[in-house]
């Protein structure tokens, strides 16, 4: 397949027609690919037996109750919902910004995104107290809740990510002339969808935590870095395990975006919590978060920050490691990690800490109301959680072997 | 319209299902109210056998955005007549083959989760008034 | 000087005690102010039921209402749920001003806004407030999401954890779905009044329509003002207080 789009210079076209870029199926031995299905699929396995315990039970089997009422299913949910919308960016960049060493690697970028959202969407759902009423989450809507426009936005995404690798790889006219306008939808559907997941928090007066405009950019710098350790680990796997070459100019390409979003997110946070230290009425959650002794505060600075932030930078941008692999994979499972610390810093502490009914009072009552209440994750929340991760690869692993998703070699050899 | 089209397409499904079924349904236990006439019993035994869910579904919307709370098809008022006040040697619950609205549930396979959070017997109250 | 004070804070006080007794010393009148709508009529907006409660004539703090709550309703016992994860539906909350010490008990449950933030973020609309401001969960078509309990700035909803029996048939609640006050709406539609105000101590409650202003709670707030918890908020609850 040749690119042969308008807006290209000659020496693109010239430099794209002489890579010819052919793109195959995943060749790995059968009993290889069962196998790793298989591995996969015990954890999606595990994560469905967690499910019906859980909904046979009802929810007093877990750890959550009336005071954190969102717990470790929704880290992972709100992780793979977020980190979906930054894996598409990769084919975002080869479409809206016309970046054409991106361009290969826009097909494996939207499969992992719908597979990320697919993830993230089955723990959401199966964490309901009634997931057996889910035609009434898609039959009545409420349109003031930012959740219900979350629940479109997040269908709407599957559909219009679903076109677009369609307008991809299809070699028919309808196709190139969608490729363009479809990429387009899909970059600002993006931004658009994980506005709308941050606003969950952003919307909400009632903690301390949470109620800040900031949480949506910040949901948006963090799918970037989400989404892009997600592709990097995905891509390299891919390659690898196939023995195709991975030019070490789009390695590191990925990695400065990595870097870049991940100082994004830093500075994003910086604000917040400075602003937050600045207002009086923040002060208690703040001193909570940042110096409360307990594992959030442990999880904020040693996990999200230290490991999940500086460290990757450091492995980034040291010039010894400049291109040395597993320095790059190191970091991007380092931002990974990170980001679930992140998010379980905002979801559960921000649940921890107490409601504040009297602010210039002490407050104490029989049910956690001014003092910070506990939580730890039960079995089936971390196996649900875990199982839809294990879901997405499943998906992921399937695409790959089934489509044409991954080109024989990249450009620019 | 949709509801018409849905109450529709569920009324030519059930008959699919339902052709080769006979027609007659399980023997219930007796209510407490009885009426005048033969003609009324036969008449509220046929639209309830047809219609008792979406009587009921139209009552519930009744009941719970406008307060609407007369006694016609409201659940609690089937449930006072229809499932026996819960004594000390015997009370029959939702799960018990023999409550009014599990033996034909049962029958005809189809799951009820209006007794996950509604009273399946009369209130205590009444039980007590009654003796 | 502080003779002075005195006497003012005694003629105040003696206002408040004065209007809480037009208040609960004449029961007769306040079960007729509150009216039986006749069954079959639905309900309107010319009426907005709310609660104004008196933290100083709470001798108890509030324990009196919370149990006759747990007595109507059901709530607090349910048998494999922890203590944070029984619900809750009014819980007595104890605060001690930082500077003065002042301690003040109070009953704390769904503030029956005017404008619910749990109905504003309720994907289904399972969350709503009927037309005479009673903030309800619809538990028909409720999935359980706990947005909601995210969103209410008093805590005052509760997640059914686990499955239920025996319930007042007068007070559905179940497994998956979120609960939390319903001012007694089914006492009220029948023309009584909520269970915790007849649980109250003398004068310490009093229920009626805030729209009326002939009302006694009406003409009570006019007097002397009713305060919100959390009034920053700008939520214009239905349930008032005195002493906060």
């Amino acid at each position: 397949m040749s690119v042969t789009d308008q807006s290209l210079s000659p020496e693109q076209i010239r430099a794209s027609r002489n890579s010819k870029l052919v793109f195959t199926e995943w060749q790995i031995a059968d009993k290889a690919f069962y196998g790793l299905l298989g591995v996969v699929g015990l954890f999606i396995l595990t994560a469905a037996i967690a499910f019906f315990y859980v909904e046979h039970h009802g929810h007093f089997v877990t750890g959550m109750n009336n005071q954190v009422v969102w717990g470790m299913p929704h880290v992972f949910a709100i992780f793979l919902i977020v980190a979906a919308s930054g894996a598409a960016n990769i084919g975002s960049l080869g479409t809206v910004f016309n970046k054409q060493e991106y361009r290969p690697l826009g097909r494996l970028s939207l499969v992992m995104a719908m597979a990320l959202l697919l993830g993230g969407l089955a723990v959401l759902v199966l964490d309901l107290g009634h997931a057996d009423r889910l035609i009434i989450a898609m039959t009545y809507y409420n349109f003031k809740s930012i959740f219900a426009w979350n629940i479109m936005l997040y269908n709407g995404f599957l559909v219009i990510m679903a076109i677009y690798l369609w307008s991809m790889m299809d070699r028919g006219r309808w196709a190139k002339k969608l490729y363009k306008p479809v990429g387009y939808v899909g970059f600002i559907w993006r931004f658009i969808l994980t506005t709308g997941t941050g606003s969950i928090f952003g919307f909400l007066v009632a903690r301390q935590y949470y109620d800040a405009a900031i949480l949506a950019p910040l949901f948006i710098a963090a799918s970037y870095v989400f989404g892009t350790a997600c592709f990097i680990l995905g891509l390299v796997f891919f390659y690898k395990f196939s023995k195709r070459a991975l030019s070490q100019s789009i390695q590191n390409r990925l990695r400065y975006t990595l870097a870049l979003f991940i100082a994004l997110v830093l500075f994003f946070e910086l604000v917040r919590h400075l602003t937050n230290l600045y207002a009086t009425e923040h002060h208690g959650v703040e001193t909570y978060i940042l110096s409360g002794g307990d594992k959030i505060t442990w999880l904020f600075w040693v996990g999200q920050i230290l490991l999940g932030s500086l460290l990757p930078l450091l492995l980034i941008w040291l010039p010894a490691l400049q291109n040395d692999q597993r320095a790059f994979l190191g970091a991007a499972a380092l931002a990974i990690f990170g980001g679930l610390c992140q998010l379980y810093v905002i979801i559960i502490g921000g649940q921890l800490y107490p409601v504040v009914l009297f602010p210039n009072a002490s407050t104490e009552s029989n049910f956690a109301d001014g003092s910070i209440a506990t939580y730890s994750a039960s079995m089936p929340e971390l196996a649900l959680g875990v199982g839809g991760v294990a879901l997405s690869i499943f998906v992921i692993l399937i695409a790959a072997k089934v489509l044409r998703l991954l080109p024989e070699k990249l450009a620019n050899e | 319209m949709p509801v018409f089209l849905a109450r529709s397409l569920a009324a030519v499904f059930m008959a699919v299902i339902m052709a080769g079924c006979d027609s007659n349904p399980p023997e219930l236990m007796a209510a407490i109210k009885v009426f005048e006439t033969e003609q009324e019993t036969k008449l509220h035994i046929a639209e309830m056998r047809t219609n008792h869910m979406h009587l009921l579904a139209h009552k519930r919307d009744e009941t719970m955005y406008r307060g609407i709370r007369t006694a016609k098809h409201s659940l609690n008022a089937c449930i006072d007549c229809h499932v026996p006040m819960p004594t000390a040697q015997k009370v029959v619950r939702h799960t018990d083959a023999e409550h009014f609205c599990a033996t034909c549930h049962i029958e005809v396979a189809v799951k009820l989760d209006c007794f996950q959070c509604h009273a399946d017997r009369p209130a205590l109250q009444t039980a007590e008034v009654a003796k | 000087m502080s003779n002075l004070f005195d006497s003012y804070r005694r003629q105040f006080l003696g206002g408040l005690g004065m209007t809480a007794a037009a208040v609960t010393l004449a029961p007769g009148v306040i079960l007729r102010e509150v009216q039986a709508k006749p069954d079959d009529e639905a309900v309107t907006n010319k009426v907005r039921w709310g609660m104004l409660i008196d933290t100083n004539k709470l001798t108890d703090g509030g324990d009196g209402m919370v149990a006759a709550c747990k007595k109507e309703h059901g709530w607090g016992n349910d048998p494999n749920a922890s203590p944070a994860q029984q619900s809750q539906w009014v819980r007595k909350v104890t605060f001690k001003d930082k500077l003065t010490k002042h301690e003040t008990s109070l009953p704390v449950m769904c503030q029956h806004c005017e404008t619910a933030p749990c109905v504003d973020v309720c994907p289904t609309g399972a969350s709503f407030k009927r037309a005479d401001g009673i903030v309800l969960v619809d538990k028909h078509i409720c999935i359980g999401c706990r947005y909601c309990m995210m969103a209410c700035p008093y805590k005052a909803r509760s997640f059914v954890h686990e499955h239920l029996e025996n319930q007042q048939p007068h007070s559905p609640r179940g497994i998956g779905t979120v609960e939390s006050c319903t001012l007694c709406v089914h006492r009220i539609d029948m023309g009584e009044q909520p269970a915790c105000i007849e649980a109250a101590p003398p004068k310490a409650a009093v229920f009626g329509d805030l729209n009326d202003p002939d009302s006694t709670i009406s003409k009570a707030m006019k007097k002397y003002g009713g305060q919100q918890i959390r009034a920053d908020l700008g939520l214009n609850t239905g349930v008032r207080y005195w002493g906060i």
